[in-house]
């Protein structure tokens, strides 16, 4: 998902500043005001049209795969709780078996905190926010073992940095 | 001078301020807050109407009569709307006398005084902050899970909470709608452009 | 109705004092905050040592500085093209500057003394818990921030007064009527309509921001008031995110007005100008919820919508008038210049700003971006590369370079090049890590980060020297802006 995104945002902000670069060009090269009037707003006509179609297509793909929990979905039997507070992760455990969905139940005890789940490798694969008074529930199913982390993502205080918790996944 | 609008004021002062009217109304916190306290600064502001002169517009220091005239009244609701002091308004008679006394004459009078005197801008932003006061009241009657009186129970603070947001959309509504679609056909164009004015 | 641009801007003599005073306070205010950001950086690179404690009393003054200085100059900006159409107060603009320095006076003994350090979203209940910090540190902090609120409140009202006086009602300012056919007058110019959108907005902001911030201050003197936090969030969030996008709209002005000068051709108004301002009038002040997709208990209806309309919110910047100054632009002979450069940077700053934005607005997007460096990446995108160009452009407009007749040396060209590639590099190297999902707020990074961090301090570094530059070359000319040449 990550390398997509910077494509995508790498690619668009580059059209958009050949875009810019055209016209700084060929600023000197003068044309009749008319003329360009009704070229440029034709040309935003179907711009506007691009931008909706390919809006809605985005929107329709992407709002298929929320990361909330109904409450009625699939029986999950590996559940961790956690809970977030200035400045330490409170896990009741601290382990599950790859292949199969982990439901972690966060909160936050003092502050809201963020819970990020990241790989050995320091990518982040899934998140949710631990506020207090509130319960979310994340599910992620882990496809391979190892040693994972969980680091605060919601700024909580001059330790926020500090509050990294391991997570170990087990072959089935 | 037995005007109309004395007689309102005079109408209002009988049913929100004699005694065992008075406690009727106070008995509810909803009545108290949102009834009884109104009507105490209407009639004050009534009775102003009938009393302070027509504003001099022209004149600096009426405008800065005006904005001290609506502080003073400001600061005299929000002291009765602090929970303590409702309490105590409920405790002991003298004090409800006080609360009485001050609402009319220290908020409802100088507000009439006051208000007329106001420009545009003191206007607008005295009702932006009446409107965020009565988010502020709404949010934390709402959400505090305490009793926050003694002399009522948590579930009508709740109702309060409630009402105090109606209030603020309200509020928000009755500024919105003329300030957006108000039919004045406005002025022309300043001649010296960049020109100072005062507000 | 003036349907066109004015070819030349007159302002009075205290009119003058009052917006070179803002504008100076607003140049300081700006290098000083980036050489915090700057120190935030070299902390996070290892090239320094900035204890953590330390860092993130800079980050809050940082972030709350620099969206204060952005609304300090926008208003300005906004202040100086509005007065062409209609009468504003010089008092309330005077006004609005003292209660900002007096805020900053006190948000800066909060913090640095006080040791308040929440962040600039002030996210509750972190203020009043935070450890490490006393109550009454946040509550100067808070109280600070009301003070800049209301003196941003006064300048909007006195906006919407004079709007009210000279067109009748912020509708007709607004140019509502026409937008639905009820009316043929000519439209209002593109600055009063910019206007308008200003001042509703930053009207409902503040009623937002005073609505959570007195809670918030009766919370530090009184730990038994609270306040839900999730509700306490939406709040913050309609304020946070409202201030921080209005001042976009209000320095945009500046290319409306400017641009057509050194291009020669005139910026007017159409229906579909004030179909898309009336958008963003709509859309800014309710695609907040895109702060709160990681908040699993918001109702699923609020995030659906917060990412279509996130979508649909960029089309009013990138389809009016991003696309107006383009054609504006293009093959006109425009004569660049330092002043129309950092014009056209600006708008290529905020664009192509828009579009990390979008992405992240994207809910599966969230999940794996929210609150990594993409966020300050994106946001600085629009801010450094949008919002302070249209204030810089302005500044130098104002002192030197009207329409480029002064003589264009290289060394204004360098500065240019310089503050947009170092400026690209900075923010890229921002999104960059947050492709790698290094997160956001961090005081301490994890050595593998460290590597961006001394990039991303370089380009800071070059940066701040362009910034200073051209700075330095407003306050030179200063004097012939006050002298009213
Ligand atoms: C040389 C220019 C700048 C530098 C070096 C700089 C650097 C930084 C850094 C290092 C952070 C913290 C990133 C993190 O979360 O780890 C930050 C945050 C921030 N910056 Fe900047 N910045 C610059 C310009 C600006 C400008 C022009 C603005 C807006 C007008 C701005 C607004 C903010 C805001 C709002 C935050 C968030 C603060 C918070 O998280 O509470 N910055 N900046
Ligand atoms: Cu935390
Ligand atoms: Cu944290």
């Amino acid at each position: 998902m990550q390398e997509l995104v910077w494509d995508i945002a790498l690619l668009v902000i580059a059209a958009i500043a050949a875009i810019f670069l055209t016209v700084a060009v060929r600023a000197k090269q003068l044309i009749d005001p008319d003329r360009i009037h009704a070229f440029t707003y034709g040309f935003r006509a179907k711009a506007f049209a691009a931008l909706v179609i390919v809006g809605i297509a985005v929107a329709v793909i992407t709002l298929r795969q929320l990361p909330y929990v109904k409450s009625s979905a699939v029986p999950v039997s590996q559940v961790v709780n956690a809970s977030g507070f200035q400045w330490y992760w409170d896990l009741d455990r601290a382990s599950a078996v790859a292949g199969q969905p982990v439901e972690f139940r966060v909160t936050g005890g003092d502050v809201t905190h963020g819970f990020g789940i990241y790989d050995d490798s320091g990518r982040l694969l899934a998140q949710t926010q631990a506020m207090p008074n509130y319960t979310n529930r994340l599910l992620y199913t882990f496809d391979t073992p190892g040693t994972y982390r969980i680091l605060c993502l919601e700024y909580c205080g001059i330790a926020h940095h500090g509050m990294v918790s391991e997570f170990e996944v087990t072959a089935p | 001078m037995l005007s109309y609008r004395s007689l309102v004021a005079a109408g209002l002062l009988l049913i929100a301020a004699v005694p065992p009217l008075a406690w009727w109304w106070e008995a509810s916190l909803v009545r108290h807050m949102l009834m009884q306290i109104p009507m105490l600064v209407l009639a004050g502001f009534l009775l102003g109407t009938l009393v302070a002169p027509s504003p001099d517009l022209g004149v600096r220091e009426e405008r800065a009569g005006g904005i001290a005239a609506v502080l003073l009244a400001t600061f005299c609701v929000t002291f009765w709307m602090i929970p303590r002091w409702l309490d105590a308004a409920v405790a002991s008679h003298r004090v409800d006398a006080i609360k009485i006394m001050t609402l009319v004459l220290l908020a409802g009078l100088p507000l009439a005084w006051g208000w007329p005197r106001l420009g545009p801008v003191a206007r607008g932003f005295v009702w932006v902050q009446a409107i965020s006061m009565a988010i502020v009241l709404g949010l934390l009657y709402l959400t505090f899970p305490n009793r926050l009186c003694n002399s009522y129970l948590v579930n009508e603070q709740a109702i309060l909470g409630i009402a105090m947001l109606g209030i603020a959309g309200f509020l928000g509504l009755a500024g919105a709608v003329p300030v957006l679609f108000g039919a004045n056909n406005g002025s022309p164009a300043p001649r010296h452009p960049g020109a100072r004015v005062d507000p | 109705m003036v349907a066109e641009n004015p070819r030349v801007f007159t302002i009075d003599e205290a009119g003058r004092r009052i917006v070179a005073a803002n504008l100076v306070v607003a140049g300081a205010v700006l290098l000083a905050m980036m050489l915090l950001g700057l120190t935030m950086r070299l902390g996070q690179s290892g090239w320094l040592e900035v204890p953590p404690a330390r860092f993130y009393q800079i980050m809050t003054v940082h972030g709350t500085g620099m969206i204060g200085i952005a609304a300090l100059g926008g208003i300005t900006v906004m202040w100086y093209f509005l007065s062409q159409y209609v009468r504003l107060s010089t008092h309330i603009l005077t006004a609005n500057l003292l209660l900002f320095l007096i805020g900053v006076v006190i948000i800066l003994t909060a913090d640095f003394i006080g040791g308040f350090a929440a962040g600039w979203t002030i996210l509750f209940p972190l203020p009043t818990h935070g450890a490490v910090w006393p109550a009454e540190a946040a509550f100067w902090h808070l109280l600070g921030l009301m003070l800049v609120g209301a003196g941003l409140l006064l300048v909007a009202l006195d906006f919407g007064r004079a709007l009210i006086a000279r067109y009748g009602s912020l509708g007709r300012s607004h140019g509502w009527p026409q937008l639905f056919g009820l009316s043929n007058d000519p439209l209002p110019p593109p600055t009063v309509i910019a206007g308008t959108m200003v001042t509703i907005v930053t009207t409902l902001t503040v009623i937002g921001g005073a609505s959570i911030m007195v809670p918030m201050m009766i919370n530090a003197l009184n730990p038994a008031f609270t306040i839900n936090p999730l509700l306490a969030k939406n709040v913050i969030y309609f304020f946070g995110h409202s201030l921080a996008n209005v001042t976009i709209y209000m320095a945009v002005v500046v290319i409306y007005e400017l641009l057509p000068l050194f291009a020669g051709r005139p910026y007017k108004a159409s229906r579909i100008f004030v179909a898309g301002w009336t958008g963003s009038t709509i859309m800014v002040l309710i695609i907040f919820p895109h702060h709160l997709f990681m908040d699993f208990a918001m109702p699923q209806w609020a995030s659906g919508m917060a990412q279509v309309l996130s979508f649909t919110n960029s089309f009013p910047a990138m389809l009016v008038t991003g696309f107006g100054a383009l054609a504006l632009v293009h093959r006109s002979g425009i004569q660049w210049s330092l002043v129309s450069g950092l014009l056209f940077l600006s708008l290529f700053g905020w664009l192509a700003g828009i579009v990390p934005a979008v992405i992240d607005a994207t809910i599966v997007v969230n999940s794996v971006m929210h609150n990594t460096l993409w966020v300050p990446g994106h946001f600085h995108f629009y801010m450094l590369l949008g919002v302070i160009p249209m204030i810089l452009a302005f500044m130098l407009y104002l002192t030197r370079d009207r329409l480029g007749r002064s003589p264009e040396k290289d060394s204004d060209m360098w500065a240019l090049i310089v503050y947009l590639g170092a400026g690209l590099g900075f923010v890229l190297v921002f999104l960059y890590s947050g492709r790698h999902s290094v997160p956001r707020r961090w005081a301490v990074h994890w050595p593998e980060w460290m590597v961006y961090d001394r990039f991303a301090s370089v380009f800071a570094a070059l940066v701040i020297l362009a910034a200073a530059f051209f700075i330095v070359r407003f306050l030179i000319g200063l004097r012939h802006f006050l002298s009213g040449r």
